[in-house]
């Protein structure tokens, strides 16, 4: 199913807000100023165009997943090269350590600021499109790159909603990925979805 | 306690059994269950603070932080969480104050009782003991990381050095090797594979340094070897090396032995080529041999044409001698002749005086005894017949010692030698003075020493004392006396005379032996100048010494000294 440029537009437009929402919730919690964005949203098919994502330029990445069902069922993630992703984590704590490694407690943090820009970016879709989602307690996972799409991951064969994203905080920049992997099914649920959003308030978003 | 409340209680009691704390609220934060982790840590009991609303004992969830994050919660949205790092304490332990435990809170959605609504259930998990746990893992890590690091650097440090000193070897034109005890080489620079041909091969198959030397070195080699282990020396040694091809050249080893343990398990040590060496030691000393033998014969030609040099000085000398005998024999010749013409000159003068005088008087006499004769006056005619005589005898003396001076001078005079009383003959000598003394000289005669058995010519003894005493009477005065003394000493005898006469001026002393010479005080009496040269003469005939002092107007006196035993010094 092909998608339109309107509906693309509509998609980035809402991940936009909620991450838009997940940037004030961070910049609460710091002393330092934190700007979140993402570049562009692209609709990837699972194995197969997942080069595009940034974590997989490393061997291992850091993973955090919010997964959920109900008018659409998948799993939002939030990826990270681990090196990236510890970065992330010591930029946020100002630990003045030069340990690269996430250990339970590092983990911790990053499964928490996973937590709000995942929560964010979904809380947004299902808040604006008054969908009707049931969650499950956010994960954390330390995988190899190349296992993200084996078939343990269960998301092989995923539609991905795709949006590279970069952390400014503290003059660094980490960028990282931020990807809906949805079941096909789901997709084309989202899709209609949008699409109705779209007649109705389209409007509203433009 | 409300319905709600109580229906929460058998709602969730099942969370009083399992190891988390749980919190359960409604939207308006009114504590809806408080289980018993919850009771233990924060020290609230669930009677105190069920129905209550969370806010009044932890205000910090009224912040936005806290307050923003929840607010999708009641409406069923996905679950937040509240990581330990960055919020120390959800539920800070109140009661406890002292109490640091590290909770990792997460919240979720539940529905409640009543639809459409959501519950907010704060599940925390203490990770204290992990957090400790971590922190000290994390500072055990810093300081295996900062050791790492360390290491890394000296590693680094070493290996560097390593390659340093590797790439040292391999730059050196010497072989440098590590071999282990059997000789296999465990290391070789690339010198030492191009010494001996040796390709990285045949240092895979173990290869041995002893194949490298010659079959008549490898006893000497592993000698050598075990005295370097044994003594724990660095030493090297010249032998005999080959290489792959068997192409024979010298070396020099030089060996340290490798120790573990006190044991020694190998060798290292450098190996240098002498082979060109050699050959050059071996050109010097042909080299050293050729010099040396030029050398030996330059240096023969050298003496060859030192010895001709020599030679030739020596000719040159004798010639030069040769000249210097001619210069002088020529000089004396021409002394001689010098002396002779003065001689000569006063012959004449001495001739012309001394033969005058006897002659007029023959001449006069002559006329005398012709007219004597005619008168018949014999007395008169003998007494000047007697004058002729005495005047012919005059001359006679003076042709004799003309002659005896011409025979001494030219060294014509024969000693006659004869054992003689010497005292016998000086007596005889000086009774004749005595009879005869016209003059009244007194004559004093002295003899002392064994003087009876005395070799000489009697002759010569016997003029030398006559004219001694003759010319004493001659030039002194008449009555005044005349010393002679006749002494022996050891081989010698000692002839004086003297007397108290008119002495001989200064100034004519030294000329006083020259033939025909005549002091400037004697002119007037009669003489011929030949005594005491004819004297002075046959003193040395006789191998004696004459010599004389005197004092003008007070004396002369004259010392001889004779050998007693003239043979003996012929």
């Amino acid at each position: 199913m092909l998608i339109t440029d309107i509906q693309i537009d509509a998609l980035k437009e809402l991940i936009n807000i909620g991450i838009g929402k997940g940037a004030s919730v961070l910049n609460t919690m710091l002393d330092s100023h934190i700007e979140l964005s993402i570049p562009e949203v692209k609709i990837l098919l699972s194995d197969i165009l997942s080069y595009e994502m940034v974590s997989l330029s490393a061997d291992r990445a850091s993973v955090v997943s919010l997964p959920f069902k109900g008018d659409f069922s998948g799993i939002a993630r939030m990826i990270f090269p681990s090196e990236s992703a510890s970065k992330l984590v010591t930029a946020f704590t100002g630990e003045d350590i030069d340990i690269m490694e996430l250990d339970t407690i590092r983990a911790g943090t990053l499964t928490e600021i996973g937590n709000i820009v995942l929560n964010a970016v979904i809380g947004t879709i299902s808040n604006v499109l008054k969908l009707k989602l049931e969650y499950r307690v956010p994960t954390f996972r330390e995988v190899f790159s190349k296992s993200l799409f084996s078939s343990t991951t269960r998301m092989h064969d995923s539609i991905i909603i795709y949006a590279k994203t970069s952390f400014l905080i503290r003059n660094l920049e980490i960028v990282g990925d931020l990807a809906l992997f949805l079941e096909v099914g789901s997709y084309e649920r989202l899709i209609k979805i949008i699409d109705t959003f779209c007649i109705e308030y389209g409007a509203e978003i433009e | 306690m409300n319905e709600e409340i109580q229906a929460a209680q058998t709602r969730f009691d099942v969370f009083d059994h399992t190891p988390l704390g749980i919190c359960i609220v409604d939207s308006s934060f009114t504590t809806l269950f408080w289980n018993v982790f919850m009771e233990e840590w924060t020290g609230i009991l669930r009677n105190e603070i069920l129905g209550e609303s969370l806010t009044r004992f932890f205000p910090h969830f009224k912040s936005p932080t806290y307050f923003r994050r929840l607010d999708d919660i009641f409406r069923g949205g996905p679950p937040t969480v509240f990581s330990s790092q960055l919020h120390q304490q959800v539920f800070k332990p109140i009661n406890y104050p002292d109490y640091d435990q590290i909770q990792h809170a997460t919240v979720t959605a539940l529905p409640a009782e009543q639809s459409g609504k959501w519950y907010a259930m704060f599940s925390v998990k203490d990770v204290t003991d992990i957090t400790k746990r971590i922190n000290d893992f994390r500072s055990i890590s810093c300081k295996a990381l900062k050791e790492i690091s360390n290491r890394k650097k000296i590693e680094n440090e070493l290996r560097e050095s390593e390659k340093k000193f590797r790439n040292l070897t391999e730059t050196l034109p010497q072989t440098i090797f590590e071999i282990d005890t059997k000789g296999i080489i465990s290391y070789i620079n690339s010198s030492g594979m191009e010494l001996f041909g040796l390709t990285q091969n045949d240092l895979k198959q173990k290869v041995s340094l002893f194949d490298f030397i010659s079959k008549d070195d490898l006893e000497k080699f592993s000698a050598n070897l075990e005295i370097i282990a044994k003594y724990n020396i660095t030493k090297g040694f010249e032998y005999t090396a080959k290489k792959k091809n068997l192409i024979t050249f010298s070396v020099m080893i030089y060996a340290t032995p490798l120790f573990s343990d006190k044991t020694c398990h190998g060798f290292r040590g450098v190996i240098l080529d002498i082979s060109l060496l050699k050959r050059a030691e071996e050109e010097a000393l042909k080299l050293n041999r050729e010099l040396e033998a030029r050398v030996a014969d330059r240096t023969n030609k050298l003496n060859e044409a030192m010895q001709e040099l020599k030679d030739e000085i020596k000719v040159r000398k004798y010639t030069e001698s040769e000249l210097q005998k001619a210069k002088e024999e020529i000089s004396q010749a021409l002394t001689n002749e010098k002396e002779l013409s003065e001689m000569k000159t006063r012959f004449i003068s001495m001739i012309s005086h001394e033969y005058r005088t006897p002659l007029t008087v023959i001449l006069s006499s002559t006329y005398l005894i012709e007219r004597f004769s005619e008168e018949q006056n014999v007395s008169k005619v003998s007494y000047h017949l007697n004058k002729v005589r005495d005047s012919v005898k005059e001359m006679t003396n003076l042709l004799e010692d003309v002659l005896t001076i011409g025979k001494t001078n030219n060294k014509n005079l024969r000693l006659n030698l004869e054992k003689i009383d010497l005292e016998k003959t000086c007596d005889n000598i000086i009774e004749n003075f005595k009879s005869i003394n016209e003059t009244g000289h007194v004559i004093s005669y002295q003899k002392q020493g064994e003087l009876n058995s005395v070799v000489l010519d009697s002759k010569l003894l016997t003029y030398i004392l006559n004219n001694l005493i003759t010319n004493a009477i001659k030039f002194s005065t008449a009555g005044s006396v005349i010393r002679v003394e006749l002494k022996e000493g050891t081989g010698k005898i000692y002839l004086n005379v003297s007397d108290e006469g008119i002495g001989i001026p200064d100034e004519d002393q030294q000329n006083l032996f020259d033939p025909f010479f005549r002091a400037r005080n004697s002119r007037e009496t009669s003489g011929t100048g030949l005594g005491l040269a004819i004297v002075k003469q046959c003193v040395e005939s006789l191998k004696g010494d004459i010599s004389f002092t005197s004092k003008l107007n007070q004396g002369t006196s004259f010392s001889i000294t004779l050998p007693k035993d003239l043979s003996s010094y012929l």
